[in-house]
C-alpha cells in the first residue's frame, strides 16, 4: 500500500552497473508540496536517483511509484524534469523550444514562460547553439518551470554558472514552482540552496543515510544544513 | 506521433534540402558537360564529370549517414535527455523518425529522376520522352508490368526493413555495449543480423514450397510451375532459388519468404520500440 499524501515512493531501489551499485538499497518518500533537498558529494547516486525518478534510466531492482504511477509515459506527463546537461536540440531557437514544451505538455504555461524569459534577458528568436553556459542554464529552468507539473526534479540547477546568474536562477526558482507541486533538488552547493528546502535527504554510496526536516536538523544538530553536509562528508 | 514528426522535420530539413540542392546541381553539370562537350574530351573535363559525379554520390551517402545518425545520436548524445522525457511511447518516437527518413529518401530519389527528366528535356528536347516511352513499351512486349511492379514494391518493402534493421542494431548495441567509444559496433550487428535473416527466410521459403501467383493472386506449387515451363510461349525470365520464380507469363512469390519478411519487419519495429522505451538507459 502507498501513502496518498506521497507523491514519491520509493522502496529498497538498487541500481547496479556490471558488479557497481550506484544505488543500494535506497528508501525514499516524498511528500506532496514539499521541497527536498538530496545532498551529497558526486558519485554519491543523486543523478542516478534523478534519471529513474524521470523515466531515462532503469532500476535493477526496488520499487518506485510517482504519483501511483511507475515511471514511464504517464509519469513524464506530470514530470518536469532539469537535467544536469544541455538537453534541447541544436538547431534549435527558443521559440522552438517553447513551442515543442507547448505541444507536448499540457500544463504548460505560455504567459509564465514570457515573464521568466524576461526576467531571465532571454529574446525567443535567439538560436540555442549561440547561447552561454549560464544562459542555457537559464533557458532550460525556464522551459522547466513554466510547466505547472505535480513534480518538480532539478538535477544540480546552479552547477557551473557565474554568480549572477546563480542568483537569478534561485530566485526563479523559489518565486515560480507551483505552491502545491512538490520538487525534489540535487545539489552539492548547499549553502546557496539549504534556505529552501522543507526536507533534506543525504544521500552516499547509493543510501540515503540521514534525512529529515530541514528546520528540525538545524535545531537538533544547532548547525546549518551547509555544515552538517560538511560534518558528513568533510 | 504527428507533433513530433514535425520537430523532425524541422531538425532535418536544411541538411536534407542543402543535400538535395548539391545533387541537382552536380547532376545539372553532367547533364550540361555530356550535352555539349562530350565530343570535345579534355582533361579538365574529365575532372570536372568526375567531381560531379563524386559529389552526388557523396550527397547520397552523406544522406544515409545522416538519418542514422539522427536516429542514433538520440541514444548517445544529450538530445535524448529530451527526446526521451516527452511523454511519447517508443512506438511513436521510432514511428516519427522512420516515416521522417523515408520521407526525405523519397524526395531526395524522386527530386532526382524528375529534375533530371526535365532537364534532359531542356537539352535534348522531345526525344528524352520518347526513350522513356520506348523503355516502358520494351518492358510491356516482355510482359513485366506485373514483376516490375512487384519488384518495386519488394523493393521499398527492403528499403524499410532494413531501415527499420539499422535503427534495431543501433538500440540493441546502445542497450547491452553502451560504450560511445564504441558505438559504431551496430555496423557489426546489423551485417550479422541482416545475414541471418536472409538465411533464415531462404530456409523458410524452402519449409513451405507454395507460390503466390501475382497475375492472379492464386496459391500454386513448384510443379505447378514446372508444368507452365511446357508452354512454349514461357520462358524463364528470374529465378530466385526458394523465394521467387518467374517467367514471361508467370511471376510467383514464395508464401514462406513473404510471410516471414513481414513478420521480420513487425519483430524489428516492435523490438526497437520496447528497447528505446523499456531498455535505454541514458
Amino acid at each position: 500500500m502507498y501513502n496518498t499524501d506521497n507523491i514519491v515512493e520509493i522502496k529498497n531501489l538498487t541500481k547496479r552497473y556490471g558488479n557497481k551499485s550506484a544505488l543500494n538499497g535506497l528508501n525514499l518518500s516524498i511528500q506532496k508540496g514539499q521541497i527536498v533537498g538530496i545532498l551529497g558529494p558526486n558519485g554519491s547516486g543523486k543523478t542516478t536517483l534523478i534519471k529513474i525518478l524521470a523515466g531515462i534510466l532503469r532500476k535493477t531492482s526496488g520499487e518506485v511509484i510517482i504519483d501511483s504511477h511507475n515511471p514511464g509515459i504517464d509519469t513524464k506527463a506530470i514530470v518536469s524534469y532539469l537535467p544536469d546537461r544541455n538537453f534541447l536540440y541544436e538547431w534549435m531557437k527558443i521559440q522552438d523550444a517553447l513551442d515543442m514544451f507547448k505541444d507536448f505538455y499540457d500544463d504548460f504555461d505560455e504567459g509564465k514562460a514570457d515573464e521568466l524569459l524576461k526576467f531571465m534577458k532571454l529574446e525567443k528568436d535567439m538560436r540555442i547553439d549561440g547561447l552561454s553556459k549560464g544562459m542555457k542554464e537559464k533557458l532550460n529552468l525556464t522551459l522547466v518551470l513554466s510547466r505547472k507539473a505535480k513534480l518538480y526534479i532539478l538535477d544540480e540547477p546552479i552547477a557551473g554558472v557565474d554568480p549572477v546568474a546563480r542568483d537569478q536562477i534561485l530566485d526563479a526558482i523559489i518565486n515560480n514552482y507551483e505552491e502545491n507541486s512538490s520538487m525534489l533538488i540535487t545539489t552539492h552547493l548547499v549553502r546557496d540552496m539549504e534556505k529552501m528546502f522543507d526536507e533534506v535527504a543525504f544521500i552516499s554510496e547509493g543510501q540515503i543515510i540521514l534525512e529529515g526536516n530541514a528546520e528540525g536538523l538545524r535545531e537538533e544538530k544547532s548547525m546549518q544544513i551547509d555544515d552538517l553536509y560538511k560534518e558528513i562528508f568533510g | 506521433m504527428r507533433k513530433y514528426m514535425k520537430y523532425e522535420l524541422k531538425g532535418t530539413y536544411r541538411f536534407m534540402l542543402a543535400i538535395i540542392l548539391v545533387v541537382l546541381v552536380a547532376t545539372s553539370g553532367i547533364q550540361i558537360y555530356t550535352s555539349n562537350m562530350l565530343d570535345q574530351p579534355s582533361a579538365p573535363g574529365g575532372i570536372f564529370m568526375a567531381l560531379m559525379g563524386f559529389a552526388v554520390f557523396g550527397a547520397f551517402i552523406a544522406s544515409i549517414f545522416y538519418l542514422i545518425g539522427n536516429f542514433r545520436k538520440e541514444l548517445y548524445e544529450d538530445r535524448g535527455y529530451l527526446t526521451f522525457t516527452l511523454p511519447l511511447s517508443g512506438n511513436q518516437i521510432l514511428g516519427a523518425k522512420t516515416i521522417i527518413a523515408l520521407m526525405w529518401s523519397a524526395l531526395l530519389v524522386i527530386s532526382f529522376l524528375v529534375y533530371n527528366i526535365l532537364l534532359a528535356r531542356i537539352l535534348h528536347g522531345e526525344v528524352i520522352f520518347t526513350v522513356i516511352r520506348e523503355g516502358f513499351q520494351y518492358i510491356s512486349s516482355l510482359n513485366l508490368d506485373t514483376a516490375l511492379t512487384v519488384y518495386l514494391i519488394v523493393f521499398i518493402f527492403s528499403v524499410i526493413t532494413t531501415l527499420l534493421l539499422i535503427y534495431f542494431s543501433i538500440a540493441l548495441s546502445r542497450v547491452t555495449i553502451g560504450n560511445k567509444k564504441i558505438g559504431s559496433i551496430w555496423v557489426i550487428v546489423f551485417l550479422v543480423l541482416n545475414s541471418l535473416i536472409g538465411l533464415l527466410s531462404i530456409k523458410v521459403a524452402e519449409l513451405i514450397p507454395f507460390y503466390i501467383d501475382i497475375s492472379n493472386f492464386s496459391i500454386i506449387t513448384e510443379s505447378d510451375f514446372v508444368r507452365n515451363l511446357g508452354n512454349i510461349e514461357s520462358h524463364i525470365v528470374g529465378n530466385y532459388p526458394g523465394m521467387a520464380i518467374f517467367t514471361s507469363d508467370m511471376f510467383a512469390l514464395n508464401v514462406g519468404f513473404i510471410l516471414f519478411n513481414i513478420l521480420v519487419a513487425i519483430g524489428i519495429y516492435m523490438g526497437t520500440s520496447y528497447l528505446i522505451e523499456k531498455k535505454v538507459d541514458l
